[in-house]
């Protein structure tokens, strides 16, 4: 889409002391995690390369509503950005966007983002500008997702009509129906007395999100599962983008790839050190044989819920992309 | 104030049908959704989803009522101080003050649901679009706005001040 | 510019409030203002916020429990725990009056709102009371004073709205309430038979209690008594949500009138509207509220008030004891539940900055909340009953001081104490 130069413009006409434009970035995290430090190097880098005429400002823990609510937000104009992934796109007119939170669709962190790169990607992005919402970062790790249980799985076998929590969207719902457990919406403040009671026999999220919550405190046993190779990514509302200067807008896209790569390095920081906090804390950590599941989860790729929204050899499509 | 036109008092209740029926299926998905998940391994995946387009049906469909009924809670002990003429005026203000802000809520309610039907957005498992269970909003408002003014009408012509003795005649 | 925008806005919020506006009107009026003067955020986001502070799973437990409570009141429950608070206090001096303390206390397990009490107690209550000689002022603060560990004791609604703002456990709020509604009940009850001594209040029975006339009483009101066992096992166990628990307490509620033979269907249809519009009410207040709090956070004003605070306050209890002052004040004009939603944003990062325990905070909030209730101009428990007991306010509170005092004492002990509300939570958690 041809970057339209900002209409919002007239108001600088005086060419005095310039306000500047206010950007919110509001996320669910809370401060101190990774991504929130992350957050903070973005809005350093951001203020210090637009000498002033961008200032922002960080709403952690949810201050500015549900990620839903602020994606209505921007759609309605707002100057906020949030993040999101695949699966919040496939409920916001982008279907085949959900793809990418689909178990084993990667098989390297390389992959996917050699897929945010490929033309493929670009083809997304558009439909989702079409829809209001522009891309502003895609290469953000949020981390392999692996599998938190109170009886150890080492098969796929072994997860067989177990209790999985899963974030309630229909495609984790259905990753997780494919290996065979019984995936169980709920929310994640309730988890751990779910565990502890037996109401559920696990969870899955990254590792931070694993260890931040205690949940080894009820459940020993990591199954270093990787399912989901979870990138996120970083919206606004095409209005607001389209309001900013060519120059700002420019900005935002280069800091916010920068301060990815600050975000992703931390990532593997503490994934590597969760990890090790883990093995201190008496949690057996599981490695399994990933061919396995990956060819179990093959099948998610052609359920009907799927294919009957998705376009036709998206599976391959995508495939092919991030090769 | 009797309203004797019997048509005009089915509609006056309809409200009631609609939150009454919110309110029933909340408690029983609810109370199933125990069952499902502890006792049968099967839980309702979609109930979240239910719960919260009944929750806000229930709160905005129920707000009119809530005027019916006087339930809806204010601050009268510094007007009870002032003299009867005085009061009058205060609750002629109060009145339009009450209209205005439920005008501006139903205006803006009613583009936040055009923005849910343009961008098509739905409940992620059932995919109930938005502008359904959002449509709530606005239409409460209006609902609001015309219990208000039978209200606020009946208490000026009948010189009953009270809210909770003239409207439970409706019910 | 910005700021001024929400400082007019709090001003026509306050003005509005105070002339007889509606609490939900007067907060959306407040918020009008701020949206009216800042043109860049635009404006349907009022009505996605007051929205957006509906759509809560955990804020369903409040139909839940109101229709609970409701329809408890027609189950014939009520009468069955009466006549069962009658045997256990029998002898003691104050009789019925000790007899209202300890219904409220045992009825709390049953239901979440102390208006709801209060006005059944009144009812019921209260003419027995004079009737026995007990003057219409002592009966009526009794009634509406013990009204107040109704919701203390779990499940209490403003125990939900405070959980689901502050993300703090609701399960454990639920048991943290436990103490303090223990803890007033306990300290209502000797204070009722101290002042009962000195004007000759008479005990409820003259002859004492035969174990077999407190077995059948016992029998009579152990299903209904079994609720909050129910309530709290089943939420330690894991086998519901507190949510959820609201949901098998009314199924539970129905049960038992079906199985007393008094609930008819024309009671079921009553309870529905009744809770339908108390829920309508106390809603539009919470999405009212939120839209409101989401435009102090949008100016991050939460943030300049902790900085504001805790560079001007250093020591903990000197910080609460603030909180405890500004509370009252606010509770004694402010509906308590639009109260929490704008004021815990603000204070509750405040307190765990000086390491308070968000439970013990959490309690310290919803009683001073809980005090504002019977207290003027705003006492709504304080109309509520006298209302309905037809007795004038300025006596009713000469007659309140006692009781004023001892909630100030219980206050205190909540604020300097801990474990009057953390310690039951430490032990069960
Ligand atoms: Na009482
Ligand atoms: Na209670």
């Amino acid at each position: 889409s041809p970057a339209s130069q900002n209409d919002g413009g007239s108001s600088e006409a005086p060419g005095q002391d310039v306000k500047p434009v206010v950007i919110q970035i509001g996320y669910e995290n809370h401060p101190g995690e990774p991504l929130d430090v992350a957050v903070n190097e973005w809005k350093r880098l951001i203020e210090e390369r637009s000498n002033g005429t961008m200032e922002v400002q960080i709403f952690p823990s949810s201050q500015l509503g549900s990620k839903n609510d602020i994606i209505d937000q921007m759609l309605a104009g707002d100057s906020v950005i949030t993040l999101a992934d695949g699966a919040f796109y496939a409920d916001r007119g982008v279907p085949d966007f959900g793809i990418v939170f689909g178990p084993y669709l990667f098989d390297s962190w390389d992959e996917a983002w050699t897929l945010t790169e490929s033309d493929w990607w670009q083809e997304q992005s558009g439909k989702l500008e079409a829809q209001g919402l522009k891309l502003v970062a895609s290469n953000w790790m949020y981390g392999d997702r692996h599998l938190l249980t109170t009886k150890p799985v080492r098969t796929v076998a072994d997860l067989k009509g177990m209790k999985v929590r899963v974030p309630n969207n229909t495609i984790q719902v259905k990753g997780f129906e494919v290996l065979g457990a019984t995936p169980t919406p709920m929310a994640l403040g309730d988890v751990y007395t779910a565990l502890q009671q037996g109401t559920i026999d696990g969870l899955e999220n990254p590792l931070p999100v694993l260890y931040n919550g205690k949940f080894h405190e009820v459940a020993k046993y990591l199954t270093l599962s990787q399912h989901v190779k979870n990138f996120t990514t970083w919206i606004s509302g095409v209005q607001f983008f389209d309001s900013l200067t060519a120059e700002q807008q420019q900005i935002l896209i280069e800091t916010g790839a920068e301060a990815g790569i600050y975000n992703n390095n931390l990532q593997d920081q503490v994934n590597q050190e969760t990890l090790e906090k883990f093995v201190a804390e008496g949690v057996e950590i599981i490695e399994i044989d990933l061919k396995e599941f990956q060819e179990t989860a093959e099948a998610f790729y052609s359920f009907p819920e799927f294919t009957s929204i998705w376009t036709e050899g998206l599976y391959n499509t995508v495939k092919d992309s991030m090769k | 104030m009797k309203v004797n036109n019997k048509a005009l008092k089915c509609l006056l209740n309809i409200d009631y049908l609609i939150t009454g029926a919110a309110l029933v299926g909340l408690i029983t998905v609810t109370f199933l959704g125990v069952i499902m998940r502890y006792f049968l391994n099967n839980p309702f995946i979609w109930l979240e989803e239910v719960q919260i387009w009944c929750f806000v049906w229930l709160v905005f469909f129920g707000a009119g009522a809530a005027f019916r009924t006087g339930s809806h809670v204010a601050i009268d002990v510094i007007v009870d101080l002032f003299p009867p003429k005085v009061k009058k005026v205060v609750e002629i203000c109060v009145y339009l003050v009450v209209m205005a802000v439920l005008f501006y809520l139903m205006t803006h309610g009613s583009n936040l649901v055009r923005q849910m039907a343009n961008t098509g957005r739905m409940t992620n498992i059932l995919k109930v679009p938005y502008s359904i269970i959002y449509s709530a909003l606005p239409i409460g408002c209006g609902l609001m706005m015309i219990n208000y003014t039978i209200i606020t009408a009946t208490s000026l012509l009948t010189k009953k001040a009270d809210m909770e003795g003239g409207a439970e005649e409706w019910i | 510019m910005d700021i001024s925008a929400v400082g007019l806005g709090a001003i026509v919020l306050l003005t509005f409030l105070f002339l007889q506006v509606p609490v939900f009107a007067s907060l959306l009026a407040g918020s009008v203002v701020y949206f009216a003067l800042t043109p860049s955020i635009p404006t349907q986001i009022i009505a996605q916020r007051v929205i957006a502070g509906i759509e809560s799973i955990p804020l369903l437990a409040v139909p839940f429990f109101i229709c609970a409570g409701v329809f408890m009141n027609y189950s014939g429950v009520t009468k069955r725990v009466m006549d069962f608070c009658e045997v256990v206090t029998g002898r003691m001096t104050g009789g019925l009056a000790q007899v209202n303390v300890l219904l409220s206390t045992l009825m709390g397990g049953l239901s979440g709102s102390n208006l709801a009490d209060a006005a059944m107690q009144a009812k019921m209550l209260v003419p027995e009371m004079e009737r026995k000689g007990f003057s219409k002022e002592f009966s009526s603060v009794v009634t509406a004073s013990s009204a107040m560990i109704t919701p203390l004791i779990p499940p209490g609604i403003a125990m939900i709205i405070y959980g689901s703002i502050a993300n703090v456990s609701i399960g454990r709020l639920f048991i943290a309430g436990i103490g303090p509604g223990v803890l007033l009940c306990v300290s209502m009850m000797i204070l009722v038979s101290v002042i009962s001594k000195k004007r000759g209040y008479k005990p409820a029975r003259q002859t004492s209690v035969k174990p077999k006339e407190f077995i059948l009483a016992l029998r009579n009101a152990v299903l209904p008594l079994l609720l909050p066992v129910i309530i709290i096992g089943g939420i330690r166990l894991g086998i519901f949500t507190p949510t959820e628990a609201g949901s098998v307490a009314i199924i539970y509620s129905l049960i038992l009138g079906v199985a007393y033979r008094e609930m008819k269907f024309s009671h079921v249809i009553t309870g529905l509207k009744e809770t339908i519009t108390s829920t309508a009410s106390i809603m539009l207040i919470v999405g009212a509220a939120s839209a409101f709090a989401w435009i102090l956070t949008r100016e991050r004003i939460p943030q300049q008030v902790t900085e504001l605070i805790v560079n001007m306050i250093s020591n903990k209890y000197v910080f609460l004891m603030a909180v405890n002052v500004f509370l009252l004040v606010v509770g004694m004009f402010i509906e308590g539940n639009a109260a929490m939603i704008v004021l815990v944003p603000l204070l509750a990062p405040v307190a765990t900055a000086y390491g308070i325990n968000e439970i013990q905070f959490a309690m310290i909030f919803i009683f001073n909340m809980a005090v504002g209730c019977l207290t003027p101009p705003m006492g709504t428990l304080m109309f509520v009953t006298c209302g309905i007991t037809k007795c004038k306010i300025k006596n009713f509170i000469k007659e309140a001081v006692p009781f004023y005092i001892l909630l100030f004492v219980c206050l205190m002990l909540l604020t300097f104490v801990p474990a009057f509300s953390v310690g039951i939570v430490n032990l069960l958690y």
